[in-house]
């Protein structure tokens, strides 16, 4: 009660003497409010909706109007008592807008409404890139998400003419595509379904005509130099994928350019071409993410989160498929992943790709011939594969951690299933690209899921080559026995010791006088044996009259040294089988785990 | 030629487990161009077997890292480890294995991936240093040494 009395008289003093200044510099300032209607509302692209002020101001002077984001579209018809609110016609990502009004006669009063601004999505089912036969039919569904009255779309080809046609077309539902009736080689078609509502919003994937050999389950790859302008990458097959928040049939992204490579496993993709897809990591109780580390032998390595997303491939998807995402900017990377500082491929020109895709024979990136070193089951320290980092940035001093499987990065052709028909095609994966003589500016073949589990993945007349306890099989060439010999995709030549010279200009190639024609012999650990015929080029004189070409079937450079395996087994004895060895075959790759009726256990390679 | 095997040492894997918890940095293996000393120092920090192969010229120590990765390091009669292999499921820090060679070998490695983009193995050959490495996810191996430190009757064949 004391208290209260000083108070009283204190308060009434300040009151007097403000008045007195108040009158030596301003009036006092009326009282003034406004409230906006309607509020909580929401648009989507071009759409207009109208904000009304009710003003209560003495002086009757209304409000003048703001946009937050100042430059997602405009505001039009403004009066002092109401505002017209225009979205922009194509935007990509959910976004709130801010319209505020601020009085006239008082400047400090102010009233906002938020808008929620969504964008019309188009989305198509299966959202990926196909292949179909000539003469055959792909269907397609469709799904427009947040329009206004108008959930329809309007199908077209690209080429319009000349390049199929569509039947069954509806414009909410769906369309069949039905390829012309021959080609003469792989015709590509663009489908786009644009929203009747908003041409801006649209959606469109390639359909990829082939004589033969196209389905649900198949995916071209290209050797075609590469995803870089400027840049030719030698003997790399690339494909596309689309990615897609998992769960969602509409938050998704296509990116081409991503390397196939049957030498490692899951999806390795770089941050900057998924800018739209929300990364989902791993997070523990205090707050550190789950990350990643691929190091390659050449002494690169790749770093990121791990995240679940949706993949789609030609027909068919990996759901909640754990994936690396290859951060875009790294404040700290583990020493034991970096080793202090070699490359870094976190760029589509370090990387020559926008991802790479690894198809290889085993289910997880942690796991060799079935054993998996980083769950903590055989080996209590982990490898360094896996770390947890918080918020600002892992330390150059952390540790690997152990990880379970389950949220080791995974390689996706292990969890396909087709999406029409729920069909698994999950054994492994078929690469098939043509034969070619010497330089090719670009060829096209194909990528098969599922190794006998459709009527065009049966194994037919090849040869299974069964691997050993690191996932290795031997070659005999030139009297040594390359006992740690593999097949891979991802190489970019055929790697082996030979007393073949180097080349001047490129000394990572093989340099004979001229054309060198030799054989070796493949032996699985328990089962198949083949002799393959192969030749060897000057590469020097392959790219200098070659030049920007990227595909070379007699590209082949040195992988330790002659004489030291002529001495004996040796791990480091290698004949590295890379692209030029899958021209003109059929490469199976059954995948640790999987069981393929009437063949023996995987992992093994087959051709 | 003489083999020795020391068995597994409990006593010494139970020391290195808890030094891991207490993120002291343990050594697991001589670096090139490291002394004999060093060997001996690592060895007695170390937690699996350790197999040591002698032939009249040099000396041969065949160690197996926590990741299950076979480092073997050669040393001369002088007691100068002139190289190093290493092979399994897993690339070893390369920082340990090359010690003084480590910035020479990440110069080199990051010049020949800017001369050529794509995916292959290394072979770095520089008159100091030479690094070979190969392999594919799970199964990785290589191998370097210095040519000017190889003992008289040695060749670069013997280290693999």
């Amino acid at each position: 009660m004391r208290k209260l009395a000083i108070l009283v008289p204190l308060t009434g003093l300040i009151f007097l003497t403000s008045c007195y200044w108040g009158r030596r510099a301003a009036m006092p300032q009326p009282v003034v409010s406004i409230t906006l209607t309607p509020s909580g509302t929401t648009v989507t692209g071009g759409q207009t909706i109208t904000v009304a002020a009710s003003v209560y101001d003495p002086n009757d002077q209304g409000a003048i109007w703001t946009l937050s984001p100042p430059n997602f579209v405009a505001l039009s018809n403004q009066t002092p008592t109401s505002v017209t609110y225009t979205a922009p016609m194509s935007f990509t990502t959910r976004t709130t807008v801010t319209i505020t009004a601020t009085s006239i006669t008082n400047p400090s009063i102010t009233s906002s409404v938020q808008i929620s601004a969504s964008p019309i999505v188009v989305a198509l089912t299966p959202p990926s890139a196909q292949t179909v036969n000539q003469g055959g039919q792909v269907q397609f569904g469709v799904n427009v998400i947040n329009y206004v009255t108008n959930p329809g779309v309007n199908w077209t080809l690209t080429p319009a003419n000349g390049a199929g046609s569509l039947i069954n077309v509806t414009p909410n539902i769906g369309a069949t595509y039905v390829a012309p009736a021959t080609v003469s080689g792989p015709t590509t078609v663009t489908l786009t379904a644009t929203s009747q509502e908003n041409a801006a919003a649209a959606a469109s994937l390639q359909i990829i005509v082939l004589p033969s050999g196209g389905g649900p389950n198949v995916a071209i790859i290209n050797v075609d130099g590469g995803p870089v302008p400027g840049q030719t990458y030698v003997n790399g097959a690339f494909t596309s994928v689309t990615i897609c928040n998992s769960g969602s049939t509409t938050a998704c992204q296509t990116v081409g350019g991503i390397l196939v490579d049957t030498g490692s496993y899951g999806l390795r993709i770089l941050q900057s071409q998924i800018p739209l897809l929300k990364i989902s990591q791993f997070v523990d109780g205090n707050g550190n993410t789950l990350e990643n580390c691929a190091a390659s032998p050449d002494g690169s390595y790749l770093w990121g989160p791990v995240a679940p997303f949706d993949i789609y491939i030609a027909g068919e998807v990996a759901s909640a498929s754990l994936v690396q995402v290859i951060s875009s900017s790294i404040t700290a990377v583990p020493d034991s992943c970096s080793n202090g500082g070699t490359t870094n491929d976190n760029t589509p020109q370090l990387l020559g790709a926008n991802g790479i895709l690894g198809v290889g024979p085993e289910p997880t990136d942690c796991t060799v011939a079935g054993v998996n070193y980083c769950d903590g089951s055989v080996q209590p320290i982990p490898p360094n594969i896996y770390y947890t980092c918080p918020a600002s940035g892992c330390a150059s001093t952390d540790s690997p951690i152990i990880v379970p499987d389950p949220m080791q990065v995974t390689n996706p052709v292990a969890s396909l299933t087709q999406v029409d028909t729920g069909v698994s095609d999950n054994t492994g994966v078929i690469l098939q690209l043509p034969a070619v003589s010497s330089a090719q500016a670009a060829v096209v073949g194909t990528m098969i899921f599922g190794i006998g589990t459709e009527t065009n993945n049966q194994l037919g007349n090849a040869t299974v080559f069964t691997l050993d306890s690191s996932d290795n099989f031997t070659t005999v060439f030139n009297g040594q026995s390359l006992t740690s010999s593999f097949i891979d995709s991802g190489s970019n030549a055929l790697y082996f010791p030979d007393a073949l010279p180097t080349c001047t200009d490129n000394p990572q190639y093989y340099c004979p006088a001229s054309l060198t024609s030799l054989s070796a012999t493949n032996q699985g650990a328990t089962q198949g044996q083949n002799l393959v015929i192969f030749s060897v080029d000057n590469a020097d004189n392959l790219f200098s009259s070659n030049p920007g070409d990227p595909v070379f079937d007699t590209l082949a450079g040195p992988q330790g040294t002659d004489s030291s395996c002529s001495q004996g087994s040796s791990s480091s004895c290698t004949f590295d089988w890379g692209l030029p060895f899958f021209y003109g075959r059929s490469i199976y790759t059954a995948i640790d785990g999987k069981s393929i009726p009437s063949t023996s256990a995987p992992p093994w390679w087959a051709y | 030629m003489k083999t020795y095997m020391h068995g597994l040492d409990v006593a010494l894997l139970r020391r290195f487990a808890l030094s891991m918890f207490f993120g002291v940095p343990v050594l697991a293996f001589a670096t090139l161009g490291g002394s004999l000393d060093s060997v001996q120092t690592d060895r007695a920090r170390f937690k699996a077997n350790i197999k040591i192969t002698e032939d009249g010229v040099y000396t041969v120590h065949e160690l197996t890292t926590p990741s299950n990765v076979v480092v073997r390091e050669y040393i001369s009669p002088g007691g100068r480890v002139f190289g190093v292999s290493w092979r399994g499921p897993f690339i070893p820090d390369m920082q340990q294995l090359l010690g003084s060679y480590f910035q020479q070998y990440v110069m080199a490695a990051k010049a020949e991936r800017e001369r050529h983009v794509g995916r292959s193995p290394l072979n770095i050959q520089l008159p100091g240093l030479v690094v070979q490495t190969g392999g594919h996810m799970g199964a990785y191996f290589g191998r370097a040494y210095d040519p000017k430190l190889l003992p008289a009757g040695a060749s670069p064949d013997d280290i693999r």
